[in-house]
């Protein structure tokens, strides 16, 4: 296959390897603790960082990652006893965040830049140094579940038990939203801000009634993730139309199918 | 015959918005080997109070001295309803999540937690659900799986809440067997809103509704009972007859 050859074709590959460990990693640890609500608000609220860095003058991705740290923080900082409450704080953030982002940019002079790029993003664009941050990210982020997985276990499913054997939930509250927030950013350049749910919450979703446990999940949502990546980049290359969506829409393909195989399963079971 | 205290809790209250009080000025001693059943109506603070005495709610007011006991030397089985059942875990780890407190992150799991994570199994009769995870299991089998958790680490008190809800009358049966067991060892703090599980081998009782009103043994217990629920109810349970409890000032 020429298509290899290209630099860039190299470069979208590469990142969709180094991007799948990171999805499919942080997207586990979402879909167990049902928090997928959080993905859309902080990837929203970026797009406020975005537009405000573009009016700036500066490089609106540092933007966005400044302001997803940020609602990161905040939401990890804020109460989690109230379910609703945690839920109203990110559809508030993930509004305010895009309205702020539409106004930076209305009030910036010259040409809009081309919005659609960030909201769905083009893997093709992706350069050496994105992939270099990506896989520091990612040894980062597998370092930590090595060495902190069966705390970070406790903390996911019974924080009562977790505080009583001296594990500082407070600090893993922090540190899991802002690890989520960086993972998501990452993603933003490749597969855009409206699409990286999908992305994060798709392969564990289609992992999960397969694996009792969350290793399992996470191993096979990494290598569903790059499935879906590859799959999605050359059926997009080959039709002309946008990676991004194209990825998406083939996760959601593969997520049906595994439910009628769950469905089939059980039947026969 | 004078035991030793380990718990004391002295004049406590506590309140989540500082405006409505959940306990007022309890006091209560947890004796060693003590075998207490905390008991009360929903809302009435029960919880509250277990979490305060475990050091995860900060009272508003007054103290809890612990003699000789530390928050790593308790067990607790919490009620079903505060973790989260649909997590992927098997049982097996489920259980060896009771260590955590040893945790360190530059040891890998050894043989000695191995072979205590297994020894809980056989002692709770786990094994056929043990690589099973703990969304298939039934409601028995995950309190006892929740006690092997609790007890994997030889905590000295053992603190359960509401652990009958969600049992049937065989596990319930099997759980008093457990605790009457335990409780030549350890001692246990029990608490529950349903009046049926209380057994002979109790030692101590106390009602709590906002206030604590505490009971040796032999005392009328259906009066106190009434007092706190705020209604009379009957008590239909092995040895009840037996106690008589003062009334409440």
């Amino acid at each position: 296959m020429s298509l290899l050859h290209y630099d860039f074709v190299q470069n979208a590959l590469l990142a969709g390897l180094l991007l799948s460990i990171a999805s499919g990693i942080i997207g586990s640890l979402i879909v167990v603790k049902r928090d997928t609500l959080l993905i859309g608000g902080i990837s929203h609220a970026s797009f406020g960082g975005l537009g405000l860095f573009y009016y700036l003058g500066l490089n609106p991705l540092l933007g966005a990652f400044s302001v997803a740290l940020l609602s990161g923080a905040v939401i990890g900082l804020s109460s989690e006893k109230k379910l609703h409450a945690h839920n109203a704080l990110i559809s508030v953030i993930w509004a305010f965040g895009m309205a702020i982002g539409i106004i930076f940019i209305t009030v910036t002079p010259g040409f809009a830049p081309n919005l659609l790029t960030y909201l769905f993003g083009d893997i093709l664009t992706v350069s050496d140094s994105d992939i270099l941050y990506i896989a520091i990210y990612d040894i980062f982020l597998m370092l930590t579940i090595l060495l902190f997985f069966k705390p970070l276990l406790v903390f996911l499913f019974d924080k009562e038990f977790a505080a009583l054997h001296g594990i500082r939930v407070g600090l893993y509250r922090l540190f899991f939203y802002l690890f989520i927030s960086v993972a998501i950013v990452m993603m933003i350049r490749s597969v855009g801000i409206i699409l990286v749910l999908a992305l994060l919450t798709i392969p564990p979703l289609i992992a999960l009634p397969f694996c009792k446990r969350l290793p399992c999940i996470m191993a096979a949502s990494v290598i569903l993730c790059l499935l879906i990546f590859i799959g999605g980049f050359f059926i997009a290359y080959y039709t002309n139309l946008p990676t991004g969506p194209i990825i998406i829409v083939l996760g959601t393909l593969l997520l049906f199918l595994s439910k009628i195989l769950c469905a089939i399963r059980k039947k026969n079971s | 015959m004078q035991k030793n205290i380990l718990i004391n809790v002295e004049d406590l209250s506590f309140s989540f918005d500082r405006k409505h009080a959940v306990l007022s000025d309890v006091s209560l001693p947890v004796y060693e080997k003590d075998y207490l059943v905390i008991m009360g109506p929903n809302g009435g603070g029960k919880t509250t109070l277990l979490k305060c005495m475990l050091g995860l709610l900060k009272p508003l007011k007054g103290n809890i001295h612990y003699h000789g006991v530390k928050t790593g030397d308790f067990g607790y089985v919490p009620q079903f309803t505060t973790f989260d059942r649909q997590m992927p875990i098997r049982v097996y780890d489920f259980i060896e999540t009771g260590l955590i407190g040893q945790y360190h992150p530059l040891t890998r799991r050894s043989c000695d937690k191995e072979q205590r994570v297994d020894q809980q199994i056989a002692s709770f009769h786990l094994e056929p659900i043990a690589y099973a995870a703990i969304s298939e299991i039934s409601g028995g089998q995950l309190q006892r799986a929740l006690l092997a958790r609790a007890l994997i680490q030889d905590p000295r008190i053992l603190f359960l809440d509401e652990p009958t809800t969600f049992i049937d009358s065989e596990s319930r049966g099997n759980l008093s067997a457990i605790l009457y067991e335990l409780n030549k060892k350890i001692a246990i703090v029990m608490i529950t809103h349903d009046t049926s599980s209380i057994d002979d081998h109790v030692k101590n009782i106390a009602c709590v509704n906002r206030n604590l009103y505490y009971h040796g043994r032999d005392e009328h217990l259906a009066e106190s009972l009434e007092k706190v629920y705020g209604c009379p109810i009957e008590l239909i349970a092995h040895g009840l007859p037996h106690r008589v409890l003062k009334e409440h000032e």
